[in-house]
């Protein structure tokens, strides 16, 4: 398919299938969420909340930690502000604010539900057809952005996402909780030993 | 260290530029064997051990987990080229580029990596260490490239020997003609995958084998001096707190000053060898002193000038004299010419199916090396490029990082990644860039550095010869991982600038004719016998392995002639 006609269908909805459970559970629970103990510095007070919901959405604890026990979503947010170039940091905010506007009127009135979130990660991740993951590979592959409103756009916002999950992963396990609690920490390995049965060590190593 | 002070005095047997990798040699050579040596560094001073301040840090100790913020990155944008020097844990060992400018003609790029500390890049070099072989000595005779190296395998052969002992190299004998044996101490594992691959390439590809790379690390049971094993921490480039891995600071400047013979002075820019019109020889180095300013005159019998391929040349071009108008020992026109490193940042990639049930401990340091393949031979004569290229690589389970490529996310997902990914392999090429008379430097007395002195305006780029072989490189890479059965095998090819393999070398060549040449085969300058400039500078071609060992054995040679030489009152 080409391109432009994959990125058509996601315009009329087609470019992702949606599951009846999602659906149903997108219909309930919309509730006021508690605001953030943490001041953004990039993010405004209310991204910094959706991130930090998004983020858990993402990395959610389980028997090993969360996004929100290790801090992820501040240490984003210092990470984009400080160490981004202008452009990119530019490009991360507004793809930041078209993924989510998507929430429309829940976002600004800071009742975006988990569930409308998952839902939005899933149009964006999970639940792509694979041509429209391929138009959007294409779409991405150019360094520029896209002159056309409607690539621009998505082309900012699966940016975005792809950024987020790089940050959020890389975060995440080189946390001090993560890895040395659940990974496999050992700061002095000692002589490097090139064959070893994989059940002597467990999970990955940490560094 | 015995610093220099006050009371130190000016005149000395001998002065060495630089404490590097070859800086360091100079030093301990030509202390052990008697010399009064004042051994100058134009950047401050940095003690092994305690002046490893980040050896210990882990990711989580960094605000940016290791990233470098842009204000970071405002004093080093050409430093930073390199993609991993300019991190938090290591960006101390390199130089400001807003305090050390240096310019590229238009249209061209040149990568100057560098540190002004003691040590130098040994502090932060890949510690890669092979020999050069027969062939790679007399390769510009035979394609006529560049100008017949003033010396042949056998000169260099016992020096090989003495450093390798010294500095401790792991390493496998193979008996490989391309890459000759050395005095290994046990060589580091290769994993089950390499070993797999190993056993692939050297049944598929006639005249092709994988070993285990070599490098300047003490392994098994031994210790060197004070130096203890490598403990696969993987942070070498950070200073090793077990002194497991061979730097000037750990080592040879440690041997200079236990001799009690060594004066160290930092802070100390040399941008001059003075020449005696009289006499028909160097006096002395002029230095500029950091800290108070003042230039002042030092005076040896014998100068050795190491302060790396490029600033060495820049000091002789800098020094000029009515019988050196155009630089010291420049008759040739060849001093800042023939610019050579090793190009490299092409490769392939591909993930290995089994194996699951293995994995390995600790972060070995190194990888495998595929010694040349090309242009040994008729069978691997080569239409559209000469000499040839080795392989660095390695291979390991995948970690989190993985699921970056997975478009996936919640509690599945996440608990997935804790556990060991597949295996994956890679191998990145190393190849060799001939001499090009035009691949040049000069001195820029437009734009002035903060002393006054004058920058460098560089001027390199590959050809032809180079540009051939990298598609040779790419396509070998694929061929043998998919004969191993790798799955999803890709190429890859990235820029690269002339420099950026940090092997930069060949500006004050040696040679047998003075006419072509700035040094002769014992790394004296043709025309001023007691200056020895045993850096990178001298290279006279460029082979394709990592070049230190070469250095730091001419070195010892060029010190060993000098020290004999004087008392023959030679010099």
């Amino acid at each position: 398919m080409k391109r432009r006609d994959a990125i058509k269908m996601i315009s009329i909805g087609m470019g992702y299938t949606l599951s009846a459970s999602t659906l149903a559970t997108m219909a309930s629970s919309c509730k006021t969420a508690p605001s953030i103990t943490w001041v953004p510095s990039f993010f405004s007070p209310l991204q910094g909340r959706l991130m930090e919901d998004l983020l858990e959405i993402m990395l959610p604890a389980t028997s090993t930690p969360g996004a929100k026990d290790v801090g992820l979503a501040p240490l984003i947010d210092q990470i984009v502000k400080d160490c981004y170039e202008a452009k990119d940091q530019e490009h991360f905010r507004l793809g930041m604010e078209s993924f989510f506007g998507q929430l429309g009127d829940e976002a600004a009135q800071d009742k975006a539900s988990t569930a409308k979130l998952t839902l939005l990660l899933e149009k964006h991740l999970t639940k792509m057809t694979p041509e429209f993951q391929a138009a959007i590979n294409e779409l991405l592959s150019s360094e520029e952005l896209p002159k056309l409103a409607g690539d621009k756009d998505l082309y900012l916002r699966f940016s975005f996402i792809k950024n987020l999950r790089t940050l959020a992963l890389s975060g995440y396990f080189s946390s001090e909780e993560v890895a040395t609690k659940h990974l496999n920490y050992m700061p002095v390995p000692g002589p490097y030993q090139g064959c070893i049965p994989a059940s002597d060590v467990g999970s990955t190593w940490a560094l | 260290m015995p610093l220099f002070d006050d009371k130190s005095p000016t005149d000395y047997d001998a002065i060495v530029i630089g404490t590097g990798i070859s800086g360091g040699w100079a030093a301990k050579e030509l202390c052990e064997k008697g010399l009064k040596t004042l051994v100058l560094e134009r950047g401050r001073n940095v003690v092994h051990i305690k002046d490893y301040p980040t050896a210990n840090d882990e990711p989580w100790d960094y605000k940016h987990r290791g990233k470098s913020s842009q204000e970071d990155l405002k004093d080093y944008p050409k430093q930073s080229r390199t993609g991993y020097t300019t991190s938090p844990e290591r960006r101390h060992f390199f130089v400001k580029d807003t305090e050390h400018p240096y310019h590229e003609k238009e249209g061209t790029r040149f990568d100057w990596m560098r540190g002004y500390h003691v040590g130098g890049r040994s502090l932060m070099w890949g510690r890669q260490s092979y020999r050069w072989s027969p062939m790679d000595f007399e390769s510009n005779l035979k394609d006529g490239n560049g100008i017949d190296w003033p010396i042949r395998y056998d000169d260099l052969k016992p020096w090989y020997d003495y450093v390798e002992n010294f500095i401790g190299v792991s390493g496998s004998n193979e008996g490989y003609s391309q890459l000759p044996d050395g005095n290994f101490l046990p060589p580091m594992d290769l994993n089950c995958v390499e070993e797999e691959l190993k056993k692939s390439i050297e049944s598929n590809f006639s005249g092709r084998n994988l070993t285990i790379g070599r490098v300047a690390h003490i392994t098994g049971d031994n210790r060197i001096g004070n130096r203890g094993a490598c403990q696969s921490r993987n942070r070498c480039m950070r200073g090793c707190p077990f002194g497991a891995y061979f730097s000037s600071n750990s080592s040879t400047l440690p041997a200079a000053e236990a001799t009690g013979n060594m004066t160290l002075r930092p802070h100390s820019i040399a941008f001059e060898i003075i020449y005696d019109e009289k006499k028909g020889k160097a006096k002395g180095v002029r230095v500029i002193d950091k800290i108070t300013k003042k230039t002042i005159d030092f005076t040896a019998k014998i100068i050795f000038c190491n302060a790396s391929s490029m600033a060495s040349t820049w000091i002789l071009m800098n020094s000029k004299s009515n019988r050196f108008p155009n630089g010291m020992g420049n008759e040739s026109g060849e001093l800042g010419h023939n610019i050579m490193d090793h190009h490299f940042k092409v490769g392939a990639a591909g993930e290995y199916e089994g194996f699951g049930d293995k994995y390995y401990k600790g972060r070995r340091p190194n990888g495998f090396y595929i010694p040349r393949f090309q242009n040994l031979d008729k069978q691997s004569t080569k239409k559209d490029f000469v000499r040839g290229y080795g392989y660095q690589g390695g291979a390991s389970r995948q970690n989190w990082m993985r699921g970056v490529a997975e478009l996936n996310f919640g509690a599945g997902f996440k608990d997935s990644l804790f556990a060991p990914g597949p295996w994956r392999a890679g191998m990145t090429a190393f190849g060799e860039i001939l001499p090009y008379h035009d691949n040049a430097m000069s001195l820029n007395y437009d734009k002035l550095d903060q002393w006054g002195l004058p920058t460098i305006t560089f001027a390199t780029t590959i050809r032809e010869n180079e540009i051939n072989m990298r598609k040779d490189m790419a396509t070998n890479a694929a061929e043998m991982l998919e004969a191993a059965g790798f799955k999803n095998v890709n190429t890859f090819e990235e820029p690269y600038g002339v420099g950026l393999g940090i092997h930069e070398m060949g500006t004050a060549r040696m040679g047998r004719d003075p006419k072509t040449s700035v040094l002769n085969k014992w790394n004296q300058i043709h025309s001023v016998p007691n200056v020895f400039v045993t850096d990178g500078a001298a290279m006279t071609s460029a082979a394709c392995q990592n070049p230190s060992l070469t250095y730091m054995a001419m070195t010892a040679r060029a010190a060993d002639f000098a020290v004999k030489e004087l008392k023959r009152q030679n010099l």
